[in-house]
């Protein structure tokens, strides 16, 4: 064999081996990073860090806790995806099941808009939507902000879900005498139950890493906690809105606090992440 | 036992009711970005596009933040192809068992990772290690290009920010070419094997087979770096200047609508020069997305075949 060739298969082999090694190495890094700099902060608070509330400029030490924000993060989340499940749903169930259709066309165009919204410009909307309206940013807010964020999200997962069932199961259903709405509930989601419930996961961490949408819409409470269902009128913080304000904190306390806010949000979302995983493919 | 059931009539209800609220949602949308942006751009009109950005005097010109939005997308391009190709595939095809596995977790796990994390790691750590052991070095040794010219001051820079933004995009595409090297029939592997090429040329082949879908994991992940929020707001300095220097603070559009909403009832048209620019965002999120997910379905359609 020629000499060329040997040559340029090492070439190949060294490049994307080094490559990769680098590459790796930069994504372990911001995992060790988050550990390495909140757990000392993490175990300088204990079990406060998850009820108390962050520390205030004067303070020297950042001592203190992400309490309101977690809360805010599991509310908002929480009711962003129990909105966006249903109507993801039927849209991939609908999208699945009339398949060329003109309307699926059509709803495919509106899906791809919604799914190119970028984040900052749906906190915009929302705010000219609802915060003007309302006087004030909210919870309720934050959440819609966060369902629109979810829908083009679940939607695009639970297709590929519902489009992994083979078409004869459908078919077989309908051959019983079932009823769309049965073949949606006993069929689609009844053989699709694990990947159902793993995009639910999935889409909730999804969620509740987001950002940008709640930058003007949820506020900035970091210090009250959501005390009555007339709360969700009123502002509030979840951890990544925190992290951002903290991170733009000129208090050194405040500012180091970020990192104990970050490993809090990192455990959340590893949390999440590994129950998609965990529920993906299992009988349930 | 007896089931309570929608007849097949009543669920058409149901979807035209969820066709309904999707439309409503999109149209809402639209309409809140054209009322609103409708007034600088009619007042405005190719003012909008100036290149000098100045809330007291009301010139408004986006040209710095859009060109800041296009570099940070345009320089990440070869960082991603780089770092994620090769990470694919280390995991793919030199690691066997658990090693891969664990690879394709970690890459799983980087990808949905709150980019709010990555923006604090960039600001807090990242920032002044590539501050003194890239950008410094590299203003030294290569300061009579313009790219490198200017002195870099604090981490935070156009240069900082395109890393943070390739290393929180990298996990994504690779996640996403994964998905399409997986897709190639094994036949077509077994036939290269056998007429005896060595495995790097194997990778080659397959790489170029999926060379559409690779374009289209890297316009969507263009439209992600693109419409970054958290991450360009901490790290790339907000700085309206225009400027050929990699290493000088920049402001990109989602950057330019965060540090301003929050005073845009202070300035007359501050308000809608900001929706005029989303919707200037979302059209181009949009056609990245768009041209991104189609290139993917034409590849799916070709390799079913």
């Amino acid at each position: 064999m020629s000499r060329r060739r040997s040559l340029k298969v090492a070439l190949v082999r060294v490049s994307l081996l080094t490559s990769a090694l680098v590459s790796l190495t930069l994504i372990l890094v911001v995992h060790i990073v988050v550990v390495v700099y909140g757990l000392p902060l993490a175990l300088l608070n204990g079990l406060s860090l998850l009820y108390a509330t962050p520390p205030l400029p004067n303070q020297d030490a950042p001592v203190g806790g992400v309490g309101p924000s977690l809360v805010g993060t599991l509310v908002s989340s929480g009711i962003a995806v129990a909105l966006a499940t249903p109507v993801a749903l039927i849209a991939a169930f609908t999208m699945v099941e009339y398949r060329g259709r003109w309307f699926v066309d059509f709803l495919r165009v509106v899906f791809t808009s919604l799914y190119g919204l970028p984040t900052i410009t749906i906190s915009v909307i929302v705010y000219s939507l609802l915060v003007i309206p309302m006087r004030t940013q909210s919870l309720l807010a934050g959440s819609l902000s966060l369902a629109l964020v979810a829908l083009p999200v679940e939607i695009s997962y639970l297709e590929g879900v519902f489009s992994s069932i083979p078409q004869t199961y459908r078919e077989a259903g309908y051959a019983i005498g079932l009823t769309r709405w049965l073949v949606l509930r006993r069929v689609l989601i009844g053989i699709g139950k694990s990947g159902v419930a793993s995009t639910v996961a999935l889409t909730l961490a999804r969620v509740m890493g987001e950002t940008a949408p709640l930058l003007f819409t949820i506020g900035n409470a970091i210090n009250t906690y959501p005390s009555s269902l007339y709360s969700l009128l009123q502002p509030s913080s979840t951890i990544t809105t925190l992290i951002f304000t903290l991170s733009s904190s000129p208090f050194p306390s405040q500012f180091q606090f970020a990192w104990a806010a970050s490993l809090v949000l990192y455990v959340v979302y590893t949390a999440l992440f590994a129950l998609s995983r965990m529920v993906r493919g299992v009988e349930l | 036992m007896k089931i309570r059931v929608f007849s097949a009539d009543k669920f058409v209800y149901l979807v035209g009711l969820n066709l309904a609220i999707l439309v409503v949602l999109f149209a809402l949308v639209v309409y809140v970005l054209a009322v609103k942006s409708a007034p600088s751009i009619l007042s405005l009109g190719a003012g909008l596009l100036g290149s000098v950005w100045n809330t007291d005097e009301g010139r408004y010109g986006l040209l710095a933040p859009l060109l800041g939005s296009v570099l940070v997308t345009v320089y990440s391009i070869p960082l991603i192809i780089v770092f994620s190709i090769p990470l694919v595939v280390l995991a793919e095809e030199y690691l066997r068992g658990l090693a891969g596995k664990l690879v394709n977790l970690v890459i799983d796990m980087s990808a949905g990772l709150p980019t709010v994390i990555y923006a604090y790691i960039g600001l807090a750590f990242m920032s002044n290690v590539l501050k003194d052991w890239l950008e410094r070095p590299l203003h030294e040794l290569l300061g009579f290009l313009p790219l490198f010219a200017c002195r870099p001051l604090t981490g935070q820079n156009l240069m900082t920010a395109t890393v943070i933004l390739s290393i929180s995009a990298v996990p994504y595409m690779a996640a996403l070419v994964r998905e399409s090297l997986r897709m190639i029939p094994k036949s077509y592997v077994e036939a290269s094997y056998s007429i005896g090429l060595y495995k790097e040329e194997v990778i080659l082949m397959k790489l170029s087979m999926v060379r559409p879908a690779i374009v289209s994991a890297l316009l969507l992940s263009s439209s992600r770096v693109l419409t970054e929020t958290t991450i360009v707001s901490l790290v790339a300095g907000n700085q309206y200047v225009i400027t050929p220097c990699a290493l000088s603070p920049v402001s990109t559009i989602p950057s330019l609508i965060v540090n301003n909403f929050g005073y845009s009832v202070m300035y007359p048209l501050l308000d809608s020069v900001l929706f005029a620019s989303s919707l200037i965002l979302f059209v181009l999120s949009l056609s990245l997305n768009a041209a991104g997910l189609y290139l993917n379905k034409r590849f799916r359609v070709v390799v079913s075949e």
